[in-house]
């Protein structure tokens, strides 16, 4: 009986995690030779996204945005994983803080 | 040159937080044991912030850095309450300290005192070396590549030489001050400082995704004055400034200022009546 029980959680579990994820778009940016890719990220207003931001280099960076209070080492060859908005329409820069002449980037959330 | 700035910034900011603390000490002639704990807390801090650099670095899963965060988060929180909590200390006992000192008696800093500073001197070091410990790595890394090394130490010795220089000719400037305004600039420095460490706190706990209201900007001053224009991120350094700071940060800083100022007062009160 608990076996069934527990199967059976896990399927709702795994449904509703499909479901979310489903409805959940996902960005990636790349960080390489301290440069993100793309440097303009467009996403839809008013939705929560995911945001992925993976670093090629050989070097730690800490990816950092004033404006949406993010501040979060990427190590080498990692990959940050952030769940972010719902935003209002705008522009949302973010840069690398121990790159700030190269790693620079923004968030263009549109309508 | 990323490594001159970065070093110099973080060596700067870390300082002036250990420097208000020794220079606090020097002022009321304490003992030795003031500044062998100022020492140690140093010392420790260097330890941890090896350790907590080696750590991001290798740090895989997502729950080793949500425990990293929380580590960070309940670092700042206690280096705010110690920082507020010998402001107030200062205020209550500046005045005794002195005519105890002057009538010879032996001086009563407690055992808790000195740990207190200790643990602060060992948080501010280890925040701000965790994180040059971590960029410094890198950079090591890639000046090994390039075959630069000589460059990279070169530039980071010169940020940590620029840092130490930039303190001492702020410690300096102090010392033109009388007792009085000297005691009311450099706490007011250590509450401004503590309020740059409350701003950090609120914009953990969103990046944290622990509160979802109030993450929109409150105002917008980039025009005015944007985070990277030489002034804008000096202020940031120092208060802690953002030219677009979510409501919860705006509202957490009032608060903790309300709450630093209230018990400032009390405890200037007692101090004022015994001088009447």
């Amino acid at each position: 009986m608990k076996t069934v029980l527990t199967s059976f959680c896990m399927i709702l579990a795994l449904m509703a995690s499909s479901a979310l994820a489903q409805e959940m778009a996902v960005h990636q940016i790349v960080l390489k030779d301290h440069k993100f890719e793309p440097s303009v990220l467009k996403v839809k207003a008013g939705e929560k996204f995911k945001l992925e931001v993976k670093n090629e280099d050989a070097s730690t960076e800490e990816f950092e945005s004033n404006v949406l209070n993010i501040e979060k080492f990427v190590g080498p060859k990692k990959t940050l994983k952030l769940t972010l908005g719902p935003l209002k329409p705008g522009k949302y820069p973010f840069f690398g803080e121990f790159h700030q002449s190269t790693a620079n980037g923004v968030i263009e959330v549109e309508e | 040159m990323n490594a001159l700035i970065v070093v110099y910034r973080e060596s700067f900011e870390a300082l002036l937080i250990v420097g208000l603390l020794w220079s606090f000490l020097n002022r009321q002639s304490a003992d030795k044991r003031g500044y062998q704990a100022l020492l140690v807390g140093a010392l420790g801090g260097l330890v941890l912030a090896l350790g907590l650099g080696v750590f991001i670095n290798q740090a895989e899963s997502e729950f080793e850095g949500l425990a990293l965060e929380i580590f960070q988060l309940a670092m700042l929180v206690l280096a705010v309450v110690l920082m507020t909590h010998m402001c107030i200390w200062m205020r209550k006992h500046a005045r005794t300290l002195k005519s105890e000192l002057e009538s010879g008696a032996q001086q009563a800093l407690s055992t808790g005192r000195f740990w207190s500073l200790t643990l602060l001197t060992m948080i501010a070091v280890a925040r701000e070396g965790s994180e040059t410990v971590i960029f410094l790595y890198g950079l090591w890394m890639e000046s090994v590549e390039k075959s630069q090394t000589g460059a990279f130490i070169g530039l980071s010795f010169a940020g940590l030489v620029l840092g130490v220089v930039t303190w001492y000719a702020f410690q300096h400037g102090f010392k033109a001050f009388s007792q009085r305004t000297y005691f009311t600039v450099s706490t007011a420095l250590l509450f401004v400082t503590a309020g740059s460490l409350v701003v950090a706190i609120a914009r953990k706990v969103i990046s944290l995704g622990w509160i979802e209201v109030g993450t929109e900007p409150a105002w917008n001053s980039e025009a005015l004055l944007s985070d990277q224009h030489p002034v804008g991120s000096f202020l940031n350094l120092l208060t802690g400034y953002h030219a677009q700071p979510a409501i919860f940060v705006v509202l957490v800083y009032a608060a903790y200022w309300a709450v630093a100022v209230t018990l400032y007062r009390q405890a200037g009160q007692p101090a004022t009546v015994r001088a009447s």
